[in-house]
């Protein structure tokens, strides 16, 4: 079943590999100070990763990679969404947690009354959650307070009016009449939390959003639609859709989702992927898990990051977080 | 040879009774264990849920003195509740355990060497802001860190000035005022002069785009509106916003913008009594508001474009008042529970969202009081310096009856409504809990699967076993049998992915289909009967399907075709925009219309091959008796056939029903599993069903969201059930009635 599941998911992410990728890879540098990944001996065994749906692929990449230099160890990814992963720590159905965004208190709470300690925290790329748009769609930028009139229903960034029809935002033509058709993450996402604390100041969304299970629909959805508007990590676009600049407040200067603006912190929607891990503090992690999360932050696994369209991370924060490992 | 017969015969005789008394066990074990495993259920379900109804508990875990020199100025406690952290005035800080009342740790706020402190506050945990005596307010970071070491977990505390401003002349501090969060955007503060006015400073970073930033400080003096005397106020994390309470009970909210503040608006809060007490709730998008006369209510901020401001201050919760002046408001760090305490030392533990007063605590009395980082627990510090440890059992407060089922008025919203939004990615969201919108997405789906569903079901049967040739039958029955076969995941992917972007693009026609195309076969009756005897009587037995058939896909087809034509002649080609012209709501690609089609082709099966047996198990003694009276095949079909079989057809559709009910793939997959309020067919729906399928994954286990989940679970059984039962009452009822023919 599980096997199954992973042929799927290889074979979704082969054609999602065709369609294209978020940030074109041959812009992206990798930092030559990221340390090579070194093969060592006595690893096998089964890994299971069960979270984020943004980082699905990503997770999957990793596996196969991980999976050249040890041929034994059986990597099963699961994506349904970030908020999956404390359970499923908590169960320990899964080694590994992915999420793409930082677990809750009260998740950690849940985690420590289990076990005792807190869930390990590991920062493993970056992401720039875009809002995309049908590429035929003419629009180009949008502020966050007008992304948060046209997805939330209680406006907390402030701007003044519902936006439901494009021709509130001052498209002309046959986009006047024509009713934004909203895409969406279900609740279980990180990306949702995400956008809904930072885009939606943590209020609403309108109930006529589409929650989609994963992210792949949400772009599927607005490359069929061309009246259609979602959110997603960036390592999902396709030429179907247009990912807008965005501007973080009404009148401020667009930002587009480009590497440089992520880095510098101009791009306002940007965000880390993290992994969680069970590691008791004064124990070190299993040999598996941490070979894999070794893969994780090295040179090679920093390269899939890039190949699947998120931002490698610094060197700095890198070896920050594979000080943690130990 | 006789005995041997005989004895041959005994045998028998004794093997069939055996094979009787097996048969006969078997079916009793059978039926036993099915009753058995529904039972069991039944009460596996209601033990999951029954814990929502368990209410708060409140134990005293610890007292301990904390001496009464030099005074007390801030006290709080560590996540694990191991630790009481007591600031006094001269500055120092200490950590004592709870279970000994030992010292642990001492240490002293930043900058205040041989300075008194007048007043501390901490907007937010780990980070404290004070006066010194001699005018300078100073932020600071008091964490205490959690380590781990071989002999088990060990705190650290910490502290460290993040900055200092010298505000007013020394001797003057105040005493009442309320501060921002430190942040490296800045700070801010508000504090009550001598003379009764308020002061508003704040400092922000301002940064330009080519980096580099600059310091903006802004000082202001408010006052209120009507010359009243500020008896509260609470500045929230962000420092721009800016609660005030006065001694006619009336609630001032003052908004700080680039330049200047403005009053937003004001309400009377409470009625001849002072408003003693503001605390932000968790999020900070509702006050808690506690007055003189014991009064406890929690407003917020909406939205009124009939006000100048564009906002209007209301009461969305009301609770059980205290019964003397409230004095101290303390709010959960995890959900929107918060404890007020009034004069005479009385605790009553609340939850925002239900409305619900958990426990009532009579804790003596209470100079302060502070929740628990976790939420586990209060910290209550008496009039007698003694500090007292509550451990505190919470697990459920945002759920009650009316959370459920009931209209509530949510934070951020503009009146009081059914949401269903279970989860936020952080922790200050309010989960909003209304089974309302999933109960009615369930009925629904039902209904537009069994609108679709029940009229061909029922006539589909009718004409297999009243009028088709027994080899058409033979062919026919299987068939549909086969259909119900196919996984419901299948029918809800091709739903999903095929039928509703093809159905979205040729709206028109498939609208214009579903009534015309069947009566192109009324049509076709027609034309058969204008057709001359010869050419009838060359048509084979059951050639009229074929007919119909044609014409049906013909039909079909030309629509289906012509779809766009349609649209351009009748809705100007935009038929989307012109459901939103007229009122009709919105249009989803994957809404009913779409579910109702998958749904129905799960259903149909179920419903026809009932419902044909029963017609068909009509004796024949009946059917030949209203032919010989010369009655035509029709009229004995509906005037006898029907009504004998009656029974039957009911419990087909009940059946129909529960499948549909239950069905979780096919509305997991071709709706939006949005949680909408409305009845338009070009709307999705979330189903009860489908909920718990979406979101069980991501609750845990035994947490609130878990025992919702199984509460939707039991409801549906509870529907299921209380359908099949009726079904069969009804069912034995209508069989008696026709037993007589």
């Amino acid at each position: 079943m599980k096997k199954e599941k992973m042929v799927v998911v290889g074979l979704l992410m082969q054609v999602v590999l065709l369609l294209g990728k978020g940030f074109a890879a041959e812009l992206v540098q990798l930092d030559p100070a990221l340390p090579v990944y070194e093969k060592v001996g006595g690893i096998s065994g089964t890994l299971n990763s069960i979270g984020s749906d943004t980082m699905n692929n990503l997770m999957t990449l990793w596996a196969e990679g991980f999976n050249k230099h040890y041929p034994n160890v059986k990597v099963q990814v699961e994506g349904k969404g970030s908020s999956t992963a404390p359970a499923a720590l908590i169960a320990q159905t899964a080694q590994l947690g992915p999420m793409s965004r930082p677990m809750k208190e009260s998740e950690k709470d849940q985690f420590e009354a289990r076990f005792g300690y807190k869930p390990a925290e590991i920062r493993v790329a970056i992401d720039a959650l875009s809002v995309f748009v049908h590429k035929d769609n003419p629009l180009s930028a949008l502020s966050l307070p007008q992304v948060d009139a046209i997805f939330s229903k209680t406006r907390r960034l402030g701007y003044p009016r519902d936006l439901r029809f494009w021709g509130d935002l001052g498209l002309e033509g046959p986009w006047v009449n024509r009713r934004i058709s909203l895409y969406g993450r279900n609740s279980a996402s990180g990306t949702y939390g995400f956008f809904k604390e930072h885009v939606l100041g943590n209020g609403d969304f309108k109930d006529e959003v589409k929650e989609q299970p994963g992210s792949a629909s949400v772009v599927q959805g607005v490359s069929a639609d061309p009246a259609g508007i979602g959110y997603s990590g960036i390592g999902y676009r396709t030429s179907g859709v247009k990912a807008l600049a965005l501007a973080e407040q009404e009148g401020g200067k667009p930002v587009e989702p480009s590497p440089e603006n992520v880095y510098d912190g101009s791009y306002p929607l940007a965000r880390f992927l993290f992994v969680y891990v069970n590691k008791p503090p004064t124990q070190p992690l299993p040999p598996l898990v941490r070979e894999f999360l070794r893969f994780i932050l090295s040179k090679e696994g920093q390269a899939i990051v890039v190949k699947d369209g998120y931002l490698p991370l610094p060197a700095k924060v890198l070896l920050e977080e594979r000080a943690k490992l130990n | 040879m006789t005995e041997f017969r005989v004895a041959i015969g005994k045998r028998r005789a004794f093997r069939r009774r055996l094979a009787d008394a097996l048969a006969h066990g078997v079916a009793t074990a059978g039926g036993l264990a099915t009753v058995l495993g529904i039972g069991t259920m039944l009460l596996f379900l209601t033990a999951e849920v029954a814990p929502l109804w368990q209410g708060a508990r409140v134990q005293l875990e610890g007292r301990v003195p904390l001496g009464e020199q030099p005074s007390l100025l801030w006290v709080s406690t560590d996540e694990y509740r191991e630790l009481v952290q007591a600031i006094r005035a001269d500055g120092s800080i200490e950590w004592r355990r709870v279970a000994d009342g030992r010292v642990v740790h001492n240490s002293r706020l930043p900058g205040t060497e041989g300075l008194g402190v007048e007043a501390v506050q901490s907007p937010r945990s780990g980070q404290v802001v004070y006066w010194r005596s001699d005018g300078v307010l100073v932020a600071a970071n008091v964490v205490t860190h959690t380590e781990y070491t071989a002999a088990g977990r060990a705190l650290r505390p910490e502290t460290a000035e993040l900055g200092r401003w010298n505000l007013l002349p020394p001797g003057q501090t105040p005493r009442l005022f309320s501060t921002g969060a430190y942040t490296d955007k800045g700070i801010s503060a508000a504090w009550l002069r001598a003379d009764g006015a308020v002061e508003w400073w704040s400092v922000r970073e301002q940064r330009s785009l080519l980096g580099g930033g600059r310091q903006v400080e802004m000082r202001e003096v408010i006052r209120t509106a009507d010359g009243a005397r500020v008896q509260s106020m609470v500045l929230n994390h962000a420092g721009n916003q800016l609660l005030m309470g006065t001694d006619e009970g009336t609630l001032e909210v003052w908004q700080r913008g680039p330049s200047a503040s403005q009053l937003i608006d004001r309400r009377r809060a409470a009625d001849r009594a002072s408003i003693s007490v503001l605390a932000f709730l968790l999020g900070e998008r509702a006050v808690a508001v506690g007055d003189s006369a014991g009064g406890v209510s929690v407003w917020q901020l909406i939205r009124d474009p009939q006000t100048t401001t564009g906002h209007r201050l209301v009461r969305i919760h009301s609770f059980r008042p205290h019964q003397a002046p409230v004095v101290q408001i303390a709010r959960s760090e995890r959900d929107r529970s918060f404890v007020s305490a009034d004069s005479t030392g009385t605790l009553l533990l609340r939850h925002s969202t239900s409305e619900q007063t958990l426990a009532e605590i009579p804790a003596g009395s209470v100079r302060f009081l502070v929740f628990a980082p976790k939420g586990d627990g209060l910290l209550q510090i008496t009039l007698g310096s003694e500090a007292r440890a509550w451990r505190l059992e919470n697990p459920h407060p945002e759920v009650t009856l009316k959370t459920l089922f009931g209209k509530v008025w949510y934070e951020g919203y503009d009146e009081p409504a059914y949401v269903w939004q279970s989860t936020g990615g952080t922790d200050d969201f309010e989960p909003k809990l209304s089974l309302v919108p999933l109960v009615f997405g369930t009925v629904k789906g039902t209904l537009y699967a069994l609108l679709f569903s029940v009229p061909i079901s029922l006539l589909a049967a009718l004409y297999v076993s009243q009028f088709s040739p027994p080899r058409l039958r033979s062919a026919i029955k299987p068939v549909v049998e086969i259909m119900a076969a196919l996984p419901s995941v299948v029918l809800g992917f091709v739903a999903g992915l095929v039928l509703a972007p093809a159905v979205e693009k040729h709206i028109v026609g498939v609208l214009m289909a579903l009534p015309l195309a069947p009566l192109s076969v009324f049509l076709a009756g027609l034309l058969w009967h204008a057709c001359p005897a010869v050419v009838r009587a060359r048509m084979p037995h059951g050639g009229e399907v074929v007919v119909a058939s044609v014409f049906l896909a013909i039909t079909g087809y030309f629509f289906w075709v012509t779809s766009a034509y349609w649209e351009q002649l009748l809705f100007a080609g935009d038929f989307r925009h012109w459901i939103s012209e007229v009122g009709l709501g919105r249009f989803d690609q994957r809404n009913c219309l779409v579910v109702g089609l998958a749904m129905g082709f799960a259903v149909i099966p179920i419903i026809f091959t009932i419902a044909e047996d029963a017609l068909a198990n009509v004796p024949q003694r009946l059917v030949s008796a209203s032919l010989a009276l010369g009655a035509t095949r029709w009229q004995t079909a509906v005037r006898v056939v029907l009504p004998a079989a009656s029974p039957g057809i009911f419990s087909a559709i009940m059946i129909g029903f529960g499948r549909a009910v239950g069905e979780t793939m096919i509305v997991l997959m071709a709706t939006g599993n949005t949680p909408v309020l409305d009845w338009s067919v070009f709307t999705g729906m979330r189903t009860l069903s489908a909920n718990v399928a979406v979101e069980i994954p991501e609750a845990p286990f035994g947490g609130t969201l878990y025992r919702v989940l199984f509460l939707a679970a039991l409801m549906l059984f509870v529907i299921t059930f209380i359908a099949n039962t009726l079904a069969e009452v009804v069912r034995q009822r209508l069989r008696e009635r026709y037993q007589r023919l």
